[in-house]
């Protein structure tokens, strides 16, 4: 049965448990824009490998804490 | 909105105005002569005048839509400093990997409409329509194709 990889992240809690770290901030952290972060923390864009690791450098954790995989049945059974 | 996003808006529109007036202006020498429609030479002075006319228009347009966004922000931020201005324009004016990504998947659809009204217009001109409406066909399919490159 074929698998469909879905990833999530964590950016909302990390921001959180960061003082409340602006999406602004962290923009400008990652050197991205605002509207990029909105569209990575929604899941609506997967960022590139060197951006999540911007990301994650940000937060000071490894990358597997900001991404998690999640493996899903894509519904053919 | 982000900057991209409103550059985006003032190229559709003005594409959208450059599209009225030039299929007006056409349209009004068409019923004045139907012979024109035969006339290649005068259909390609035309549109060559119309892309020149729109580009340098929309060339000044996005550079007094900078000019006014830079002033713009720093109004709303109240800010003096012209180093805090600059770093925060360039933050706003920034092309991320994300934005790369939608501009050419933008250009992609931009190509295809183009490509579209290529193969219509060359069809036109084999079905012996007259190169006038063929000539018409292609510039306006490149323009919508540019307009719709800014909604994707």
């Amino acid at each position: 049965m074929a698998k469909k990889i879905n990833v999530t992240n964590n950016i909302r809690k990390l921001r959180f448990f960061n003082d409340e770290m602006t999406q602004q901030e962290l923009a400008e952290l990652a050197g991205v824009s605002r509207q990029t972060i909105i569209a990575i923390e929604s899941g609506k864009y997967l960022p590139s490998l060197e951006l999540a690791f911007k990301i994650s450098e940000a937060f000071k954790v490894n990358i597997n804490e900001v991404f998690c995989l999640q493996p899903t049945d894509n519904g053919n059974k | 909105m982000s900057y991209q996003e409103k550059r985006s808006l003032l190229t559709i529109i003005s594409g959208i105005v450059i599209v009225i007036v030039y299929s007006s202006y056409a349209w009004n020498q068409y019923q004045g002569d139907t012979s024109l429609l035969t006339d290649a030479t005068y259909w390609s002075r035309l549109i060559l005048t119309f892309i020149a006319i729109s580009a340098g228009i929309i060339i000044v347009l996005q550079i007094l839509f900078h000019i006014f966004y830079s002033i713009s922000i720093a109004i709303v931020e109240r800010e003096s400093n012209e180093n805090v201005i600059e770093k925060k324009i360039n933050a706003e004016f920034k092309e991320d990997e994300r934005d790369k990504i939608v501009g050419l998947k933008s250009m992609q659809v931009g190509y295809v409409v183009t490509g579209v009204g290529l193969i219509v217009s060359l069809t036109l001109l084999a079905l012996e329509y007259e190169i006038g409406i063929m000539l018409n066909v292609l510039f306006l399919s490149a323009m919508l194709g540019s307009i719709l490159e800014g909604f994707a």
